[in-house]
């Protein structure tokens, strides 16, 4: 095996990502297998049968790449499922914490066979886990004897005789890749027929065999019927940016200042024929990186599972929207700061079964996870009925931490403080627990939200409970903007933002203390930022009346006074030059039709701006200067 | 062409007198693109340059130090442009027909260099290559290697990384 090293490392590849696909698709199975044994006292044999499937389809193709601790890991959890597999009755939350663990290892493996290509350097924990899957499978076996029967015998060959038989698994190259490839298609590289037969000849597999290969087939056709290909996401990624390419193309082409004054009705036409032909391009390419967010929400099942356990919690956790389709980068991205949030909901806001009851709730507690398309735009709602924020002691915190100015406080609404939960190091929980109160984290997922192009929105009640709204752009490569101008710069501002322009007169602005203006619409006075002093360049309008406020929102209401509104354009986002650094207020840039470049604003930061300007004082900054 | 005198008059703003050895760097014989500044020659190696494109407006960029004059579109790509007058200290100028914008690699990006015209591509002989001993700040001494003479032509070698390098990098590097 050893010799053909370098074909391996193409194949340890293939392995890894196809047992994660495995894992990843296991897991909520098992999760909810356990909440329906709890509740039912009934597990669909199928589910578990899937299980077990997934491990001993690991089991053998880990065998063939000399892949021992997993091979030996996988195989006692399959030893264990089998018995399931014959009643499934016996299943018990402690198994299913067992199982879990087991896949965590195995995913720990499958991290360093995909750098390393081999597994070892594990054997401690590997055979810690061996001996609490070993231990599990007896105990189950002796409280079950009698009903089991027709099965112990395999079981005990497989329970006494395990070391021999890894040892087998390992040797018996070839046969085992091939019933162990359920996914005909990535396989098809270097091994002889791969659709054949799934699992229907394994080895080691007690007498059910047949029931098996018939469901394992099933799931094989199942799978190839859908015609997916693996694709690398650099290509779809360059396919993308090709795709953006073409649309400012055909743009520059047909909005061409040489043919815009001509008339030319073939033309005309010719150019609406590419143009839909472009766009429908445009919403393919795009429709190729979506992905439904289904498997990141499952992957909550195991996190509130195991946290409310171990906090003797009772959580239920309700997924909405299952099959809500977002950006394939936004889902990865979005993983992790969803684990936190769903783990702060749990050990933060959801109280104890005892606490729930003296407060007058149910003793389960419930936590929403929900996506959703909403203008444009994902939605990702986390929200829980736990004990909710308290204003006070944030606020507290807040001032002690100098985020807010303890005179300002008492103007404050309770989403601005709230917000405070996602600056770093800022943790209100009494007692840090291994989970959550080191206030690392919120701003952590703060921080990857906005990188996203997203923001994060919090609002809370005092015993009633959280919610907490993401809000992610469809796509991160097009933005639906409108153009504004400032001098001699265009500025593309988000459409999503925008609520409307008004032309605004001197006497409608009224200077603050802080130095700030406000302005007057239809008698309520906003915030107004002017977006020449801002960034510091020439305006075109100097005075009120020559230029226009744009009334843009975002956590709060304020508007932008700019030369003029040019239109609403679709552009394509592009980074700033790493170059450059990061500018205030700019988001990115994208080039318009005629090649120009525009700068993206970003509403939130110059909102955040205005802010701490205000708290700056602006006794050395001019009032306004018109 | 001047020569180095007046070379270091030009560069000469604040009169440290620093010895400039340590920004001597190794030089090999690299080819290099010779462009002007002012009437005095400048090197960069070639094999930094991507390409030469003619001047177009660049758009500005607010939040930037004065050197860099904002953002071309370079066939798609949002190419920031440094002015490399501006950036060694040297006196303004309008630009011409004649001034072009040098497409340089730094950190995986191409940079713009606007450069009043570009000269030739130079051999450049590491044992040719003198010190820039002549006075200039200090700020100056970082970003230029060398000076190269040839045929009664004195270069002076700028270092891409130095010259491009942002000021407050700099200062944290120091400060650290």
């Amino acid at each position: 095996m050893s010799d053909s090293w370098d074909d391996n490392e193409e194949l340890c590849g293939e392995f890894c990502s196809e047992s994660r696909d495995m894992l990843a698709e296991v897991e909520p199975v098992l999760v909810e297998l356990e909440s329906s044994a709890e509740a039912a006292g009934e597990v669909d044999p199928a589910e578990i049968d899937s299980i077990f499937r997934a491990f001993h389809s690991m089991k053998g193709s880990a065998g063939f790449l000399g892949l021992d601790t997993i091979v030996s890991v996988t195989h006692y959890a399959e030893s264990l499922l089998d018995l399931f597999r014959q009643d499934p009755s016996l299943l018990r939350p402690q198994h299913v914490t067992v199982l879990c663990r087991t896949m965590d290892f195995v995913n720990l493996l499958l991290d360093q066979v995909e750098s390393d290509y081999h597994d070892r350097g594990h054997e401690e924990p590997a055979t810690e886990i061996e001996g609490q899957l070993t231990g599990l499978i007896e105990t189950t076996r002796a409280g079950e004897e009698p009903s089991a029967a027709s099965a112990s015998t395999d079981a005990a060959e497989a329970t006494t005789e395990p070391v021999a038989e890894v040892v087998d698994a390992a040797e018996e190259t070839d046969e085992p890749t091939v019933e162990a490839t359920p996914d005909p298609t990535p396989s098809a590289t270097d091994e002889p027929g791969p659709s054949s037969d799934a699992t229907a000849s394994a080895e080691d597999t007690p007498p059910s065999g047949g029931r098996e290969g018939k469901a394992a087939g099933g799931a094989a056709a199942a799978k190839s019927s859908k015609g997916t290909v693996r694709v690398d996401l650099e290509r779809l990624d360059t396919l993308m940016d090709l795709v953006g390419e073409l649309i400012l193309a055909e743009t520059m082409v047909t909005h061409n200042p040489d043919v815009a004054e001509l008339s030319l009705p073939r033309f005309d036409k010719a150019a609406v024929h590419l143009n839909r032909i472009t766009r429908s391009l445009q919403d393919v390419a795009m429709s190729t990186r979506m992905i439904p967010i289904g498997a990141t929400f499952r992957k909550m099942l195991r996190v509130v599972r195991d946290l409310a356990r171990k906090q003797s919690k009772e959580v239920e956790l309700e997924l909405v929207g299952e099959d809500t389709e977002i950006d394939k980068t936004v889902v990865e991205a979005i993983g992790d700061p969803l684990v936190h949030i769903v783990r702060n909901s749990v050990d933060h806001g959801i109280e104890a079964p005892r606490d729930r009851r003296e407060a007058g709730k149910a003793p389960t507690g419930h936590v929403r996870l929900e996506a959703r398309h909403q203008g444009g735009e994902i939605w990702i709602l986390i929200e829980d009925d736990g004990k909710g924020l308290d204003r006070e002691v944030i606020l507290e915190k807040a001032i002690s931490r100098g985020l807010i100015d303890p005179e300002m406080a008492g103007e404050l609404r309770d989403s601005e403080i709230f917000r405070c939960i996602f600056e770093a190091g800022f943790s209100t929980a009494e007692q840090v627990t291994d989970v959550s109160g080191r206030g690392v984290g919120m701003d952590v997922v703060r921080r990857n939200i906005e990188s996203l192009g997203g923001r994060v929105e919090i609002q809370s009640q005092l015993g009633r409970g959280t919610s907490i709204t993401i809000r992610l752009p469809l796509t991160l490569a097009i933005i639906e903007g409108m153009l504004v101008r400032v001098g001699n710069l265009t500025y593309t501002l988000p459409l999503l933002s925008i609520r409307e322009s008004i032309p605004i007169k001197e006497g409608d602005v009224t200077t603050v203390t802080d130095g700030g203006e406000m302005v007057r619409v239809r008698g309520g006075l906003i915030p107004m930022v002017r977006l020449h002093e801002y960034h510091d360049i020439e305006p075109g309008a100097r005075n009120l009346e020559d230029g226009i406020a744009v009334v843009v929102e975002d956590v709060e209401r304020f508007c932008l006074f700019v030369d003029e509104v040019i239109g609403q354009r679709q552009t394509v986002i592009k980074g700033l030059p790493e170059f450059l650094g990061s500018v205030k207020g700019v988001s990115g840039c994208s080039i318009l039709s005629d090649g120009d470049i525009s700068l993206i604003l970003d509403v939130s930061s110059i909102e955040s701006d205005r802010f701490t300007r205000g708290a700056r004082v602006a006794s050395d900054e001019k009032g306004p200067s018109a | 062409m001047s020569d180095t005198d007046s070379t270091g008059e030009e560069l000469n703003h604040d009169e440290t007198g620093s010895d400039a050895t340590a920004a001597t760097a190794e030089i090999s014989g690299e080819r290099h693109l010779t462009f002007e500044l002012a009437e005095q020659v400048y090197g960069i190696e070639l094999a930094r340059v991507q390409e030469i494109v003619r001047v177009q407006p660049p758009t500005p960029v607010p939040d930037l130090p004065d050197y860099v004059r904002g953002v071309i579109n370079l066939r798609g790509t949002v190419v920031p442009v440094v002015d490399v007058r501006t950036r060694l200290g040297l006196e303004q100028r309008d630009q011409d027909e004649r001034t072009c914008v040098v497409v340089c690699s730094f950190r995986g990006e191409g940079i713009g260099l606007i450069v009043d015209t570009v000269c030739d591509v130079v051999e450049i002989q590491e044992s040719k290559v003198v010190a820039t001993n002549a006075g200039h700040t200090e700020s100056n001494d970082q970003m230029l290697r060398g000076l190269h003479r040839s045929d009664e032509i004195v270069t002076i070698l700028i270092c891409l990384d130095r010259m491009l390098a942002d000021d407050r990098d700099a200062d944290a590097v120091a400060a650290a």
